[in-house]
């Protein structure tokens, strides 16, 4: 298979050139993997794992759910990667998958009841105290960003409380940092109805965390 | 432009998402209104601060559960696919003449229908008004010498062809079912006393009760039926031809490498748990011998209404002969059928 002809089918001629080199290697990684070599999949969970339980704890909410639906979303890709046909790139695929399945579960209504009682346990501000960090040098965070701990406690609490549609594409845009055109792969809607989506999100963000922020 | 206006562009500005000419006015009216600036400076906090979340760690086992994961969902399918899925694969006429030598012989017992085969037409008019359509096999099938396979045509017949039927197979049934034993080489057991033996028949009453109904489902290389019950039906199945072996057949068999006599159990009891599906019933409980992981018995409930289909669907397997006739068990609900797997040897 010649790697470099999908590039070309979509925006692949705006893409930096570091983007472009990650997505080859994600084709490189397929092709091995379904040429027979299970350990090609390893390599894209680990190259993947990271954003993908961090993209389902913020549209989750909650850091045990987030972990179980990245595998469950992992599990998936195992599934039906030899049917991917490279219409998108692997990533943008990928977290399609994610975010359907972050969203299947929100709707589940075990999981709404779930939800209920964790924001029993936990208390008013719905902070979760061992919520693992990553802390780069691996150094423990400094007193004053207890602070700070408690304020991203908040805006992950406001985050919680905007309608589903809204969250997905405002942690899509604005805590994973993909472009419109992205987003609007990913969740499969129009271009002009992801913008909407995203400004009111950051709205209605705003209004909530005024007093905070 | 009115401040409201411009509020709902502010976070398309601040992407850069907005058309020249839209900007141009966006910056035209911030340059003046102190109050869009700062919602439009409060928008670019709230921004800031989501960028600014702190990433969560992944688990150090997340790759290894997932890997946990993907083994159990397989094995599971596995099984399942092995009991409830029709087989979707598609097999070599080699192997598919290998397997053709398959009896199949069904014998319903506890049938609970007093029909007498030498005064078919008077039973015809008692229980006439519990008889629905029936919709009996209208061929008989040849000696077990002739190999062939044929789509099996059912009709439902009114009651007056009803009559006619029965007097069709009166005067075959002693001839075919009568000579079973010795038709089919090494038959052994018990003969299988269609011919002789009665089926008691419980008075039918307007009470709806569960029939119990126990199937046995003997699978015998070729030629060769083994243990006899008393059997109300008779179902045999005709040897295929290798080049006559259709399409549909393929789904009779499965992948497994295992000997071609359990290949056939397999695919039959497969297929008789998709006639279960497909008439509505379900399966209740079944036993799987350990040591040969073969089917050993399936115990299923069929609605009344489901279970002529499912007889239907048996003969599909082969074709069948009634030796008596039979309406469907209409005054019993639900049927609760038995359904045991033997093999010969």
């Amino acid at each position: 298979m010649n790697l470099r002809i999908f590039t070309g089918t979509y925006e692949g001629l705006k893409l930096s050139k570091e983007k472009r080199k990650s997505e080859e290697a994600d084709s490189e990684f397929i092709e091995v993997f379904l040429a027979g070599d299970d350990h090609a999949f390893d390599a894209l969970v680990l190259k993947y794992q990271l954003r993908i339980v961090n993209l389902c704890y913020r549209v989750l909410g909650d850091y045990e759910d987030a972990v179980d639906c990245a595998q469950e979303t992992f599990v998936k890709v195992f599934r039906s990667l030899k049917s991917f046909r490279y219409r998108s790139s692997f990533s943008t695929w990928l977290f399609r998958i994610a975010v359907n399945t972050c969203k299947n579960r929100l709707a589940s209504a075990k999981y709404r009841f779930h939800r209920r009682m964790v924001r029993l346990d936990r208390g008013q501000d719905g902070s979760e105290d061992s919520l693992p960090l990553e802390v780069p040098n691996g150094s423990s965070l400094p007193a004053n960003n207890l602070e700070k701990k408690e304020r991203e406690a908040l805006i992950q609490q406001a985050i919680d409380s905007l309608p589903k549609e809204q969250r997905t594409a405002l942690v899509l845009r604005d805590i994973e940092g993909l472009s419109y055109e992205e987003v609007a792969r990913i969740t499969g809607l129009a271009l002009g109805t992801v913008k909407s989506r995203i400004a009111r999100a950051r709205e209605q963000l705003r209004t909530k965390l005024k007093g905070i922020l | 432009m009115k401040c409201s206006d411009v509020r709902k562009k502010l976070s398309r500005y601040i992407d850069g998402m907005l058309e020249d000419k839209m900007r141009d006015i966006v910056e035209e009216h911030l340059a003046s209104c102190k109050a869009c600036s700062e919602e439009l400076e409060g928008l670019r906090i709230a921004i800031e601060g989501l960028k600014g979340l702190h990433e969560v760690k992944v688990p150090d086992d997340f790759l290894e559960r997932v890997r946990e994961r993907i083994e159990q969902e397989s094995a599971v399918k596995r099984f399942a696919r092995k009991l409830f899925y029709p087989l979707e694969r598609k097999i070599p006429l080699e192997l598919a003449a290998a397997v053709s030598m398959v009896v199949i012989v069904i014998f319903l017992f506890q049938v609970m229908l007093p029909l007498k085969k030498e005064q078919p037409v008077e039973y015809a008019e008692p229980i006439a008004e519990y008889i629905e359509p029936v919709e009996p096999r209208t061929k008989i099938s040849e000696p077990v010498e002739e190999l062939q396979v044929e789509e099996l045509q059912v009709e439902e017949l009114q009651i007056e062809e009803l009559k006619e039927h029965e007097e069709m197979l009166l005067p075959k049934v002693p001839e075919v079912t009568a000579a079973p034993p010795t038709e089919l080489p090494e038959a052994e057991g018990a003969p299988l006393g269609v011919e002789q033996e009665r089926i008691a028949g419980k008075p039918i009453d307007a009470e709806v009760q569960p029939a119990k109904i126990d199937l046995v489902l003997f699978i015998a290389p070729e030629g060769e039926i083994t243990g006899a019950q008393e059997p109300a039906v008779q179902v045999r199945a005709k040897r295929l031809k290798k080049d006559e072996l259709s399409e549909t057949r393929e789904e009779f068999f499965t992948d497994k490498a295992t000997s071609t006599q359990d290949q056939v159990v397999h695919s039959a009891y497969t297929q008789v748990l998709e006639f279960v599906r497909a008439a509505g019933g379900r399966v209740t409980s079944f036993e799987k011998d350990e040591a040969t992981e073969l089917p050993f018995s399936v115990s299923v409930e069929i609605s009344s209404s489901g279970f002529k289909q499912f007889l239907i669907d048996l003969s599909k397997l082969g074709s069948y002969e009634i030796s008596e006739p039979y309406a469907s068990i209409s005054y019993a609900e639900m049927i609760q059928l038995t359904i045991k797997f033997s093999q010969s040897h």
